[in-house]
């Protein structure tokens, strides 16, 4: 039954007005006064270049920061759904493809306990798209262990495509055409994903209560990080996560996101609107569509389908990269999927919403590039900016000194900043003063990591520009990342390694601060934030990829780690008794840390 | 556990020449239309000039 798509209640709409405009409002601030400046010495191209490129930069920033502040108000508890009646038949899908079989399968077997005591009849159906046959051989030992020891409701499904078309989509797509018509609805999970029983029951209970519900997103949290990236990282999402996903809940309405794993989907509704084409020419702009999860929550909501994401579910869990090189490595897989969406952005039928969020992605990644740009437009235009003129007129007796926008631009710049840390400071006010502040260890121990946090992603942030803009420029001059497997638990990085990955960002950042010094010295002070960090790469990647052996960037999951985690961790150290486990403890972690 | 002949084939689902087995380790066997969505004319008519421009000047 094609409907429309579901048209966004009074409330969202003013809650996008209202943060479109402040963001604007801001941006333009900024554009302003770095206008002004300019016009000091006559406002020429390169002014308006800066002038433009700080708008969308600065809009970029304020977006953000009105996402984290659209979520700080708190919402009244909503009442949960309740399963009426019979369970409705529901599959779990794990979608794999080269990934640690031994791990994978325990999480399955965790869950499976977790669902069986939340008195779920499930079954559970790993997909594989795995190409390495050692790798394909350890899959099916892990399953022959897991069915060895499976008892309960539910059954167990594994099967292996040796033909890998669409990827992760087209591997649940294959799922849906065999089997879909068994199942009322499906939960799809990555092959890091876990979640309590009681999560699962209460995502199945919300897709009964509301026919008109395509899928449902849950906030996924991440655990077991042991690095100090990692666990920054950690910290990060289970702080300010939460506060940044309510703010898009308010802000995305019933035209909500699909992050591709950890969410449930009608079937039904999954299969008569998200069969993905696959695009004309070659990737990295044509063939599969690589970040499916945003057009498919597109797609459902173009057939009326309306697509929620939950903030406040508990239960649900993820793993994230240890290092920068894993994260950067994912990173280039999810820019090109999101460049991909330049392609789809005129898509006739879809709701206005989702045009928006394909935006964003794109403009997650290009904002790298219009990063760089303004640094280089800022130093082209003063260095060739003409030499002041103290006497204009002829025969004048006191020298004109030009106006000095030093203090103008020093306050942009600290305004720039603000917009970074201020929504965190808000998170950590509001979370001292609920109380949630005691999961991270208490008011000090959380101000301590948020602090450490805001400056290393401030350290970070110009070695992940760089990243960045490298896989934006690859992609726009048509190099395909392929679909690298996933670097889960890939964690210590020597020096040497970091290097070798980093030697470029280095030679740049050493180029770009002499090329600055012979042309303008005085630009040098300004350019030290971005140009050091980019100099010391490799020194940070490999710093940050250590176990970080401190009680700093503790996170609620740590203390009393949630029921599904402890259980898999417990059947990890029976099944894969490896002393370098990515999910035992490394060396050095404290108890109280590592737990 | 004795890996029994059903039990092997279930996991052998190449889409192209495996067959899926009803047993109690295989899917069960519902198959759902899954109509291809159209997108890719309409991303054509979409893509800009300076997209058209990198994807000549790349070949790709």
């Amino acid at each position: 039954m094609k409907r429309a798509a579901p048209a966004p209640d009074g409330r969202t709409v003013r809650v996008r007005i209202l943060a479109v405009s402040c963001a604007l409002l801001l941006a333009s601030f900024a554009a302003a006064l770095i206008a002004e400046a300019g016009a000091t010495n006559g406002f020429d191209v390169l002014d308006g270049l800066r002038t433009l490129l700080i708008f969308v930069t600065t809009g970029w920033l304020a977006w953000g920061a009105m996402l984290a502040l659209t979520g700080l108000p708190h919402a009244r508890p909503r009442k949960r759904a309740q399963i009426v009646g019979e369970q409705p038949p529901t599959v779990v899908l794990v979608p794999i493809c080269n990934e640690d079989a031994v791990a994978t399968f325990t999480r399955i077997q965790a869950m499976r306990g977790s669902a069986i005591e939340a008195r779920l009849n499930l079954d559970v159906a790993v997909l594989s798209d795995t190409q390495n046959p050692d790798a394909a051989a350890e899959e099916v030992a892990a399953f022959d262990r897991l069915l060895s020891e499976h008892s309960g409701p539910g059954k167990i499904f594994y099967r292996r495509r040796t033909d890998n078309s669409g990827r992760k989509a087209g591997n649940i797509e294959d799922f849906i055409r065999r089997s879909g018509g068994a199942y009322d609805f499906a939960v799809i999970l990555d092959a890091d994903s876990l979640m309590e029983g009681e999560t699962l029951r209460a995502m199945i209970a919300e897709m009964q209560a509301d026919p008109k519900l395509g899928l449902f997103q849950t906030l996924p949290r991440i655990v077991g990080g042991h690095s100090l990236f990692g666990r920054a990282m950690q910290f990060a999402a289970a702080f300010h996560g939460p506060i940044f996903t309510r703010g898009l809940e308010r802000m995305q309405g019933s035209t909500g996101p699909f992050w591709g794993h950890n969410a449930i989907v009608r079937v039904r509704a999954f299969a008569e609107s998200c069969a993905l084409p696959e695009l004309t020419g070659k990737p990295p702009f044509g063939g599969h569509i690589l970040s499916h999860d945003y057009v498919e929550a597109a797609l459902l909501a173009r057939a009326g389908w309306s697509v929620r994401v939950d903030h406040s579910l508990e239960g649900s869990f993820e793993e994230g990269p240890e290092n920068v090189l894993s994260y950067a490595k994912r990173d280039r897989r999810w820019c090109q999927g999101n460049l991909q969406h330049i392609r789809l952005l005129t898509a006739p039928g879809l709701a206005p919403w989702s045009r928006f969020v394909f935006f964003q992605g794109i403009l997650s990644y290009v904002v790298s590039v219009l990063w760089a740009s303004f640094l280089l437009v800022s130093i082209s235009a003063t260095v060739l900016a003409p030499a002041p003129d103290y006497f204009p007129e002829p025969n004048q007796l006191f020298p004109v000194f030009p106006s000095d926008r030093t203090k103008e631009i020093t306050a942009l710049a600290i305004g720039i900043v603000g917009l970074l840390i201020l929504p965190k400071l808000a998170i950590l006010i509001d979370a001292a003063a609920t109380g949630r502040v005691r999961g991270f260890g208490g008011t000090a121990k959380a101000l301590a990591s948020l602090v450490l946090e805001i400056l290393l992603s401030s350290l970070m942030a110009p070695v992940m520009m760089m990243y960045q803009l490298r896989a934006v420029i690859q992609v726009f001059m048509g190099r395909d990342g392929g679909w690298p497997a996933n670097a889960r638990g890939e964690g210590l990085l020597h020096l040497g390694e970091a290097f070798k990955a980093s030697a470029w960002i280095v030679a740049t950042g050493l180029v770009g601060l002499a090329a600055v010094y012979m042309l303008s010295a005085d630009l040098v002070p300004w350019l030290l934030p971005v140009c050091v960090p980019m100099i010391l790469a490799p020194l940070l990647i490999a710093m940050t990829s250590r176990p970080l052996t401190h009680a700093l960037f503790r996170v609620p999951d740590e203390a009393q780690p949630a029921p599904v985690v402890a259980r898999y961790r417990a059947l990890m150290r029976r099944n894969d008794p490896a002393p370098h486990s990515p999910d035992t403890s490394p060396p050095g972690v404290t108890a109280d840390v590592a737990a | 556990m004795i890996e029994t002949p059903d039990m092997r084939a279930a996991r052998n689902t190449d889409a192209t020449t495996a067959t899926f087995v009803e047993t109690d380790w295989a899917p069960p066997s519902a198959p759902l239309e899954m109509p291809r969505q159209m997108l890719e004319a309409e991303a054509r008519s979409s893509e800009g000039s300076l997209l058209r421009l990198f994807r000549k000047r790349s070949g790709a």
